[in-house]
């Protein structure tokens, strides 16, 4: 058990999340990848917050921090896509240009 | 995903921390991703874009590229780890200490957030019904509702 493995999977997680919240064109993938995002940071943090701080575990303390903006985060995005396909009928990232000039 | 995610924090003995995620991940926002995959059921075709795979190819470029770097950042960086420390008995215990000495603040603020995204997503989402305007037809029987009178509702642009 390294420090090194848990930091490269939660890189490669980033990475996949990263690819996915741009590419993908469904507004719930994109919802998906950041929750995929936040658990690749959560990963780092608890990952460094065993290794390197063992006695006093202040990164699980933000882990939970970050669960809880997470949770929250997820609620209002699925508030946000719900109210927009119920407007424009579509859930096409491509197509959503309410906030364009 | 999220489970796997939970055995991983077990692992480095974080169990509140695991515990958090199955109940908040598992329990919350898959329940929350699978109601908006259920509400937005629709199979979509979307119209195609020209020059998409530039799009594609440059955003897998940019993320090989970006985990290149973090991959030998880690691998060349020399971690001060120290083995022979042992862990905390209760990272719960340690947790809450945390939580009500000196990151009291946050902790509120947290709590304030919730309330707020609780609040907004109700706002968010609710349908705009109209109230007060029920037909009075004496003598008649009224036709069974079967859903809510919802203002009629034109879509933007």
């Amino acid at each position: 058990m390294k420090l090194e493995f848990f930091l490269l999977l939660a890189a490669a997680l980033f990475c996949i999340g990263i690819y996915g919240l741009i590419t993908s064109r469904n507004a719930v993938r994109v919802l998906m990848s950041v929750e995929l995002l936040l658990n690749a940071v959560n990963l780092n943090l608890v990952a460094f917050s065993n290794f390197l701080d063992g006695q006093q575990i202040n990164g699980q303390v933000f882990t939970v921090f970050v669960i809880t903006i997470a949770a929250a985060e997820a609620a209002v995005g699925l508030a946000i896509i719900l109210s927009i396909y119920r407007n424009r009928d579509t859930v096409d990232m491509e197509q959503f240009n309410l906030l364009k000039w | 995903m999220f489970i796997s995610i939970a055995g991983l924090y077990i692992l480095l003995n974080a169990d509140f921390v695991s515990a958090a995620q199955i109940l908040i991940y598992v329990g919350a926002v898959n329940v929350l991703i699978l109601f908006a995959i259920m509400l937005v059921n629709k199979t979509e075709a979307f119209k195609p874009l020209p020059r998409r795979w530039i799009r594609k190819v440059s955003t897998a470029f940019v993320a090989l590229a970006l985990f290149a770097l973090l991959a030998t950042m880690v691998l060349q960086t020399h971690w001060p780890v120290d083995l022979t420390l042992q862990p905390p008995a209760s990272s719960v215990e340690l947790i809450g200490e945390h939580f009500f000495s000196d990151y009291l603040l946050p902790f509120e603020l947290a709590s304030i957030l919730l309330l707020m995204a609780l609040v907004g997503a109700v706002v968010l989402a609710r349908r705009e019904t109209i109230i007060g305007e029920e037909t009075a037809i004496v003598g008649e029987e009224p036709p069974p509702v079967l859903q809510l009178p919802e203002r009629p509702r034109e879509p933007i642009a």
